[in-house]
């Protein structure tokens, strides 16, 4: 995804809420800003509570060499949601490919998603897990 | 001097259900290219032995055959050797092996240009920004209003590669078609014609494989009136959509759009590798159905009723085929000017 592709440019399972932005951020790489778009946490991944700075260190630390980073979205799943919250389960599948091979990776979870609208027409992130599939 | 050089890259899987689509759309525009490129083919899985274009084309085709075991490495040196014009991707490269091929050729800096579908608005700017590594984009599928496609920055976007009959249908709109390759549809086919009069006309289309199941299906599949067509070619099976009211398919995208540019409704068998309901444009819904279970097909049967008691006129159709009468030829005449585009923007 490059910084040109507005929200409006994607897929309307991919407009759900915050995810966009996320995604964006990760496959550019843009950890601080990453970190900051999580939210104020703590973000649950795979039954562990982070920190986002944590979180991101990790991501940062796993996926900082990785080439052709991408994070694809297979599929959403909604959940209940109420009070200006959407909830939402996205399948997801990030790719990447090792520098100096050919060599590709890919990596299954699930991705819980909980948006808010901040009141200046853009989402922010209210609850943020990630489980195995 | 020998002709310039284009490597087609395609896949053709069975599971989770039969996917030729990608393989198909590739011949189709090949077909018009093969007289004035040197066409290179790499088909990850199996080759589909029975299609019956690929059987004519294939005596002109270097098909290249890559091993599973260092694929990235055969594909570039591959590119090495035969230095094309450019490479054509039969689809976005999401994954897989479509994604090292990829991979591989935007290391070597190769024209790639790639053949996706048209799902409406967010496509054209969608894919180009996705994939900024791809030069030039040709889209399938149908635009709102009729029209017949568009140009605009690195994507071009033409018809679905159907073929108008010539001459028109040869007939008035009075059958049902079933695109019963795969047992799930074929027998999702089989219930819509229980829930019709015994009267209606069907065209049923199969795979060999499933020619016994028929048979034991006799009493929905093998009514009088019902014909059962065997892997038609590309005229017989858009003279049968053209003169259908309702088609019931496999939810892939080619299926619908092709369905609907020859104006025939289209109710979908929910499958795997399908194509996903909310990724039908809000042009197209009013012709779209999806179903899954029998009681999915319970819930669309009033349309159903709708479509074949008083059928839609599509803005496709007939005015389509008027316009754009050959569209594979038109699409490869297209794609022949993106590869073009790269001698426009090659340095010096």
């Amino acid at each position: 995804m490059t910084p040109e592709a507005s929200a409006d440019a994607m897929p309307p399972f991919l407009r759900l809420g915050a995810l966009g932005r996320l995604r964006r951020l990760f496959q550019a790489k843009r950890w601080s800003e990453l970190a900051e778009a999580m939210g104020a946490g703590p973000i649950w991944a795979f039954d562990r509570p982070l920190p986002p700075a944590e979180c991101v260190r990790l991501l940062a630390e796993v996926f900082g060499p990785a080439e052709d980073l991408s994070l694809l979205v297979t599929g959403n799943r909604p959940r209940a949601s109420g009070g200006g919250e959407i909830r939402s389960t996205f399948q997801c599948c990030v790719l990447w490919g090792e520098a100096g091979s050919w060599e590709e990776r890919e990596l299954e979870f699930d991705l819980h998603l909980g948006s808010r609208a901040d009141g200046a027409g853009a989402w922010c992130v209210s609850y943020l897990g990630f489980s195995v599939r | 001097m020998g002709l310039p050089r284009l490597v087609f890259v395609t896949y053709f899987r069975l599971v989770p259900t039969t996917q030729i689509g990608v393989f198909k759309r590739c011949m189709r525009l090949i077909q018009h290219l093969v007289s004035d490129f040197e066409i290179h083919l790499v088909n990850f899985g199996p080759l589909p032995e029975r299609d019956a274009l690929f059987t004519e084309l294939r005596p002109r085709l270097r098909l290249q055959e890559l091993p599973d075991d260092g694929l990235g490495n055969a594909l570039s040196r591959m590119l090495e050797e035969i230095a094309p014009e450019a490479i054509v991707l039969g689809e976005t490269p999401l994954r897989g092996s479509m994604r090292l091929a990829h991979r591989v050729a935007s290391t070597r800096g190769v024209w790639q240009v790639c053949i996706e579908n048209y799902y409406g608005d967010f496509a054209g700017g969608f894919f180009p920004a996705e994939w900024p590594r791809i030069d030039r984009w040709l889209l399938l599928g149908l635009m709102p209003g009729g029209q017949a496609g568009a140009s605009a920055g690195r994507v071009e976007i033409v018809p679905p590669l159907v073929r108008f009959p010539p001459g028109g249908a040869g007939g008035e709109r009075d059958r049902v078609t079933i695109l019963g390759y795969d047992q799930q549809t074929l027998l999702m086919g089989a219930l819509l014609l229980r829930r019709l009069p015994p009267s209606q006309q069907a065209d049923i289309v199969v795979s060999p494989e499933w020619e016994a199941l028929i048979e034991k299906q006799r009493e929905t599949l093998g009514r009088p009136g019902h014909r059962v067509l065997v892997l038609p070619g590309d005229d017989e099976l858009s003279r049968s959509i053209s003169r259908a009211r309702l088609v019931l398919g496999k939810a892939g995208y080619q299926q619908v759009v092709e369905s609907v540019a020859l104006g025939a409704p289209i109710v979908c068998q929910i499958c795997g590798g399908g194509v996903d309901e909310q990724l039908i444009a809000p042009h197209l819904r009013p012709y779209v159905r999806f179903v899954a279970t029998e009681e999915d097909l319970e819930r669309v049967m009033f349309d159903v009723a709708g479509w074949l008691l008083d059928p839609p006129s599509l803005p496709w159709g007939a005015a389509l085929g008027a316009v754009v009468p050959e569209p594979a030829a038109h699409a490869a005449r297209r794609l022949r000017e993106l590869v073009a585009q790269r001698a426009q923007q090659a340095p010096g």
